[in-house]
């Protein structure tokens, strides 16, 4: 009896062992979760960051995109995706329509351009990819634009969860003829941005310091993305110049269709070194132009239009008031000392004529 | 006054009314007559290039409105690299217009090249001086060279003169531009290149040597913050730089999610987030700035902010803007989860998007 009541006890103990264990793991699976494990084939790709070509409606023009796996030790089976991509801001910053359901862009290069799914690249393999642009006869004139995204494919083996790095390279394509160009100058100016911030403000006084750099904002009405050129010419008070700025977009920006796209011109350029991790690296950025306390007028002329459609031009003015601290203070000096000597004469004049009344009397 | 006024008889003045209007109506005459004699620039004008390939021999034809109804013996086209009439214009660099000969014109017609102007970079077309009408005008010019490289802009400064070798007042003037571009560009050398990579560790400069491919959360409860990392890399010689963005979706288990932070937010013990930053956080300790020479590679807000977090699908997280050395970049992840939380195996995929700026 003993014996048995000793096995059943035995046995219980086994049973209660076994619900504890399945209340832990209940208790486990009710409050926790199983790990998000994150995993992902370690891609490292080289691309082309941009292309342009022109086509004649009715003909295509065949090219390659150059890729290459960084990876020495793993392949990569890549696949090729053409993204439709839109203006960002004022800057040249292109916002991706990633969206499975995005809809095309009516600029989208989509329907022209035939190339390769996927690519298999060998570790440390470089490949050319042939593609083509075909644009049917009959198209209208004007710019059409997507971007190729290289996805590389995960691994097999791989989770459900994937970390991956995409590069893309965007596509221009130029479709010359009569096309519809219209650019508004929305703004033109001596022009103040903090370094690392996306957008500054356009400023016609200067107190604290000089302007280093022009902008001005287009806005793109037309069917064509613009790189418009053209010079700027800055004379002071008496019209004499003091600066020339052979080319006002020395970056080559582009205005997107429907964009409105800042262009910073520098007065003056420098070269600096900055030091960082231990290795120094050249940077080019804008410097004051050594201009004298004054008014200034900044002329522009913009020209735009592509092969074979008319030239159009945007002129524009602006003033800019460079009047610093130490020179508002020497004014107001002069000012106050000429008060001053006018107070003083007029009272000596008063003295006198008061003096000669007396001495009428 | 008013006595000074009333000694005015009124006939002096209505004299002197009289001559007032009749002054400002001569002056206003002669600033007329003046200001139409001014110069005024060619409409519709435009130039095409059959091939616009630096270095390419090949036909451009000009076209413009003669603006002025005025008698016209010549067409001075000057080829440059600034449109400015008062500055100096420089010669583009391989260009060479000397053996243009003139194919064809319509509109206003009956010119010739003038031998005896023509240079490298000037074409005087000349004819027996007649009026002109309101017809565009086109000419087409073979054998000119272009401009060597590519996106070389260039400028034709254009005047009409009434005499006959492009001297004189002008009439009408004006420019157009063109810029060389490849038509074809076949790919022949190492062009601009953008090398990108995504890993949990990487090691060197080239994308060749990363470690860990997958980043691990581990087992999720609500009174902890989860935290990990990865690490961006990315470089260019393209004169634009680039962009990054982030893209993806929330964790989820199958119908079950994780929220996104939509908005810069501090990590919660508790609350169901998922989010993500570039930046060196303290709360939690995870992350780190951006390392490497290509110090005009930054973080872009909001995503630059330490201890706030956030994630949505598109958002660029870094630019740079221009040539860019190595730039390595720290994406930490925080997820915290509810009491509530449905239990499941929670996963995602982000992908980290590079392109080139324009």
């Amino acid at each position: 009896m003993y014996n048995t009541a000793s096995v059943n006890n035995q046995k219980w103990r086994d049973m209660k062992k076994v619900f504890q264990l399945v209340a832990v793991l209940s208790l486990f699976v009710a409050t926790g979760f199983l790990g998000a494990h994150t995993n992902a084939q370690s891609t490292g790709l080289g691309v082309n960051p941009r292309k342009d070509l022109t086509v004649y409606p009715g003909k295509s023009a065949s090219d390659q995109l150059y890729i290459s796996n960084l990876n020495k030790s793993l392949p990569a089976k890549v696949s090729l995706n053409i993204v439709d991509f839109k203006s960002s801001g004022e800057t040249g910053t292109p916002a991706l329509q990633l969206k499975e359901d995005a809809p095309q862009t009516p600029w989208s290069l989509k329907p022209f351009i035939t190339l390769p799914k996927t690519v298999d690249l060998a570790p440390g393999e470089s490949k050319y990819i042939p593609f083509s642009v075909r644009i049917p006869e009959g198209q209208g004139a004007g710019s059409y634009y997507s971007a190729i995204k290289y996805d590389p494919q995960p691994g097999e083996g791989s989770e459900t969860v994937v970390i991956s790095g995409a590069p893309s390279q965007l596509l221009f394509v130029t479709v010359p003829g009569k096309a519809t160009e219209l650019m508004n100058l929305k703004k033109f100016g001596a022009y103040s941005i903090k370094e690392g911030q996306e957008n500054g403000s356009f400023k016609s006084l200067w107190v604290s310091k000089q302007p280093d750099r022009l902008a001005y904002l287009l806005q793109n009405a037309g069917n064509v993305a613009e790189s418009p050129s053209g010079s700027i010419q800055i004379k002071n008070i008496l019209g004499k110049q003091v600066k020339f700025i052979k080319n006002a977009n020395p970056r080559e920006n582009l205005a997107l269709i429907d964009q409105t796209r800042r262009f910073e011109v520098c007065l003056e350029t420098q070269t600096k070194e900055v030091e960082q991790d231990g290795r120094k690296n050249k940077v080019e950025t804008c410097k004051e132009a050594g201009l004298l306390p004054g008014i200034y007028k900044a002329n522009m002329s913009l020209f735009y239009g592509i092969n074979g459609s008319n030239t159009q031009e945007i002129n524009a003015t602006a003033t800019i008031w460079y009047m610093p601290w130490w020179f508002i203070g020497v004014i107001l000096l002069i000012l106050a000392a000429i008060a001053f000597a006018i107070f003083k004469i007029r009272q000596k004049l008063i003295g006198t004529t008061s003096h000669k009344r007396k001495n009428k009397r | 006054m008013l006595q000074k006024m009333k000694r005015l008889s009124r006939p002096k003045i209505r004299r002197t009314g009289i001559f007032a209007i009749a002054t400002v109506v001569v002056f206003g005459v002669a600033w007329g007559i003046t200001q139409r004699a001014d110069a005024v620039r060619f409409q519709n004008r435009g130039m095409y290039i059959n091939s616009a390939r630096g270095g390419d021999e090949t036909y451009y034809i000009i076209s413009l409105q003669y603006t002025t109804p005025d008698t016209v013996g010549s067409l001075r086209l000057e080829f440059c690299d600034n449109p400015i009439p008062s500055m100096a214009c420089n010669v583009p660099v391989g260009l060479d217009v000397s053996n243009a000969t003139l194919a064809a014109q319509s509109g206003e017609t009956g010119f010739a090249i003038d031998a005896g102007q023509h240079t490298q970079n000037l074409i005087v077309l000349t004819r027996t001086p007649s009026m002109t009408g309101n017809a565009l005008s086109s000419y087409r010019f073979d054998n000119m060279r272009n401009p060597d490289g590519t996106h070389q802009d260039f400028y034709v400064r254009m005047t009409s003169h009434s005499s006959t070798d492009g001297s004189g007042p002008l009439i009408d003037y004006g420019s157009v531009t063109a810029t060389t571009t490849p038509e074809i560009e076949l790919t022949t050398q190492v062009p601009p290149i953008l090398i990108f990579c995504v890993a949990q560790q990487i090691n060197d400069d080239e994308c060749t040597d990363m470690q860990g491919n997958f980043v691990d959360f581990g087992e999720l409860s609500p009174d902890q913050t989860y935290t990990t990392s990865s690490e961006i890399f990315a470089r260019t010689n393209a004169f634009h730089g680039y962009s990054i963005a982030v893209t993806g979706t929330t964790m989820t288990s199958g119908w079950k999610s994780i929220p996104a932070i939509t908005t810069p937010t501090e990590s919660f013990q508790g609350v169901g987030q998922f989010g993500i930053n570039l930046a060196d956080n303290s709360s939690p300790d995870i992350g780190a700035v951006p390392t490497g020479p290509g110090t005009n590679g930054n973080v872009i807000a909001p995503y630059d902010t330490p201890n706030k977090f956030l994630f949505n699908s598109g958002d660029i997280v870094a630019t740079s803007d221009g040539v860019t050395r190595s730039r390595k970049y720290t994406a930490s992840y925080v997820v915290n989860v509810p009491v509530d939380q449905q239990p499941g195996v929670y996963s995602t995929t982000i992908t980290y998007v590079c392109t080139a700026g324009f």
